[in-house]
């Protein structure tokens, strides 16, 4: 398993090369929603500390930015990094410029059975990620009918995607001035949990109130290819702690179960789907 | 132009598929009681979608059955034979988020696909793979601006069907988590509990930055795309797909037959009339409407940031004919809402322009002496000097 961690500095790179297998940067154009964006010039640095630099270009993409995208991608193919993309046709015109052998394919919530996965697999992605909707036990079921599954492994998922800026409406709307829009929350009136917020160029995200991890269920998962850590909302000094666990577990100093009690001290954590399949026949309701 | 553009109506059961098609839809989309999105809706058996197929296919036009949820491992059971069910019951396509089952109903059941909008596709690299792989239409993402729209139809790379009239959701759809990670029902299977209409309270870290008495919306208008059906026509669309599955009798009747006569009237060279079609949809309405992304991003315009403000009409539908004899004059009617005696209802027909009846008095389980009378789907008879007609709706001109 190839432990990837999504990263906001290049100093994060340098700081955890020997702990993780790789790094996840978001780029100044096509990603959405990450810990933060990097410039091509940055991405290069990076590239001269690791070989494994991803480069998360998870925007919808619009059918009028595919030569903007085809630019963008050709310019980074020189730098031989991997790619993560959401848009299966943004993964397709990637596919006219290098092998796919290079791409990871994230839909986020599209693979949730071994049958789609399947699918999507004969196309040769280098990995593809299984939705955060679905059980544990249903990733082990796909990852053992196809060898190069993924799953973001830890971090604060996505709930909402919009490619309208949901934020700037009800501010414009509203004449409320927002100083600082990285530190935004929307509250449910009857509920209590907050859930962090974004508007970004792409469009607004949503989060879940609480991170999710999957360590506590690390031994269903030792069939997956990758294992995604996303840092998104997580203090410098904590991302340096779960790498740390990481690399201890990776070199068997210590188990999964340590490795959740530790993060657990850090974090709130919840179960999300891990456990339990939501539901959706009419009886159940 | 696209003089066979299809206009495709959505039907919650049996009787909306045949007001639907009777309204003017060339073809609807339904759902069974398997693999479809909107489960609280009255979904069809497999009976219901023979029943529908054969009147569709006697009229000349098309069943569409959705199979769109995102299906988890345990859903996988059963497929291929739901499939082959489907094909035998006489379907023309299934509508799919899923490419395992599309490949599965294409190569091996013999049933067209159609990729739904649940997969959000918004560009000619995703729909030159679908077409490569046989599927024959693709259902735009409802983010397609109408320039996105026009350049990728002047690619004519497979069918392209997009969305004109309903509920827009505010994510992209397949993307949303929202009524899933809040309530534990499941969007991409059917479950949506409409969080994105809920009411929030915007924070910047603990400062509140909605005052107590307003509420942060994220909610979108509906959909009403009626001024741009000569464009679609131009760029060659092949479908123009109205939402609304769990939408009423009256709904499907209103909208369909103003559609109707905005395409009909556009591709015959006559005047087209908004205001008229605009006023026939006007009686359904419960949601302000808007173009959604058509124009590119949406403004604060397209947003609802008063949801109490929805108004609904429903109430003006008192029923739907169900026979009428024209010796005896009597007109029996399934009832939806309140009839009164002594009264003047309007009837919306699927053949006439709207007239005026007057209802003397009306039976219902053999008693004619009531003054009024409200139970939901019991068959009241009334007799009309007027000609009323299988499927003309009887509304109340007051309520």
């Amino acid at each position: 398993m190839l432990f990837l961690l999504e990263v906001s500095s290049l100093k994060q790179i340098k700081e955890n090369i020997d702990r993780v297998d790789g790094f996840i940067m978001g780029y100044e154009s096509f990603t959405s929603f990450c810990a933060n964006k990097f410039s091509f010039a940055e991405v290069e640095e990076a590239t001269t500390i690791s070989k494994n630099i991803y480069i998360n270009l998870n925007e919808m993409l619009h059918n009028s930015s595919q030569d903007d995208f085809i630019k963008v991608i050709t310019k980074l193919a020189s730098l031989c990094v991997h790619f993560i993309v959401q848009d299966f046709g943004a993964a397709l015109l990637i596919k006219d410029i290098i092998d796919l052998d290079k791409v990871i394919f994230n839909p986020v919530t599209l693979i949730t059975n071994e049958m789609d996965a399947s699918v999507y697999n004969k196309l040769g992605f280098e990995g593809i990620i299984c939705s955060s909707e679905i059980t544990c036990e249903d990733v082990k079921t796909i990852s053992l009918k196809n060898h190069n599954m993924g799953c973001v492994g830890f971090g604060y998922h996505p709930m909402y995607q919009s490619y309208r800026h949901i934020i700037d409406l009800y501010t414009d709307n509203l004449k409320i001035d927002v100083k600082n829009k990285e530190s935004l929350f929307l509250k449910e009136w009857t509920r209590d949990k907050k859930y962090h917020v974004l508007d970004t160029e792409s469009g607004s995200v949503i989060f879940r109130p609480y991170v999710i991890s999957l360590f506590k269920e690390f031994s269903l998962l030792s069939n997956l290819k990758f294992f995604i850590i996303n840092t998104i909302f997580i203090d410098y000094d904590q991302v340096n702690l779960i790498c740390e666990l990481v690399s201890d577990l990776k070199n068997n100093k210590i188990d999964a179960s340590i490795v959740e009690k530790k993060l657990e001290e850090t974090f709130t954590i919840e179960d999300g789907f891990i456990y339990e399949d939501s539901i959706y026949n009419p009886e159940e309701f | 132009m696209k003089k066979n553009i299809e206009l495709l109506a959505p039907a919650g059961d049996l009787m909306k598929l045949k007001v639907a098609l009777i309204y003017g839809a060339d073809a609807v989309f339904i759902g069974g009681h398997k693999f479809s999105l909107r489960s609280r809706a009255s979904n069809f058996t497999l009976d219901d979608i023979k029943e529908g197929c054969d009147f569709a296919h006697k009229l000349n036009k098309k069943v569409y059955v959705t199979c769109n949820i995102v299906m988890h491992q345990k859903d996988l059971s059963g497929l291929k034979d739901y499939l082959i069910s489907l094909k035998e019951a006489g379907v023309d396509a299934i509508i799919t988020s899923s490419l395992y089952m599309a490949m599965l109903a294409i190569n091996e059941v013999h049933l067209q696909a159609h990729i739904s909008t649940q997969d959000s596709i918004l560009n000619t690299s995703a729909i030159k793979y679908f077409s490569s792989l046989g599927i024959e239409r693709v259902v735009l993402a409802r983010e397609c601006s109408l320039e996105d729209i026009k350049n990728i139809c002047g690619q004519n790379i497979t069918q392209i069907e997009v969305f004109i009239h309903g509920g827009m959701c505010s994510s992209y759809s397949g993307k949303c988590m929202l009524s899933n990670c809040m309530t534990n029902r499941d969007a991409n299977r059917g479950g949506c509990a409409h969080s994105c209409r809920w009411k929030y309270d915007l924070y910047d870290g603990d400062s509140k930055l909605n005052k107590n008495n307003e509420y942060f919306s994220m909610a979108s208008k509906d959909l009403n795309a009626l001024q741009f059906i000569p464009d679609f026509i131009e760029m060659g669309v092949d479908s123009l797909k109205i939402e609304g599955r769990m939408k009423s009798l009256n709904y499907i009747a209103c909208v369909c037959k103003a559609y109707r006569k905005c395409i009909d009237d556009y591709i015959s060279g006559n005047e087209l009339n908004f205001d008229t079609y605009n006023d026939i949809i006007k009686y359904c309405e419960n949601r302000e409407t808007g173009t959604g992304f058509l124009k590119g991003n949406v403004t604060k315009t397209e947003q609802l940031f008063q949801l109490d403000n929805e108004c609904r009409r429903s109430g003006e539908f008192v029923g739907i004919i169900i026979s009428y004899d024209k010796e005896t004059k009597i007109a029996k009617m399934i009832l939806r809402n309140k009839i009164t005696k002594d009264a003047n209802y309007s009837v919306f027909s699927p053949y006439t322009n709207d007239t005026l009846i007057y209802i003397e008095e009306f039976e219902v389980k053999g008693n004619n002496k009531l003054e009024s009378y409200s139970v939901a789907n019991d068959i009241i008879s009334f007799r009309c000097e007027k000609e009323l007609h299988e499927f003309d709706i009887i509304r109340a001109l007051e309520y």
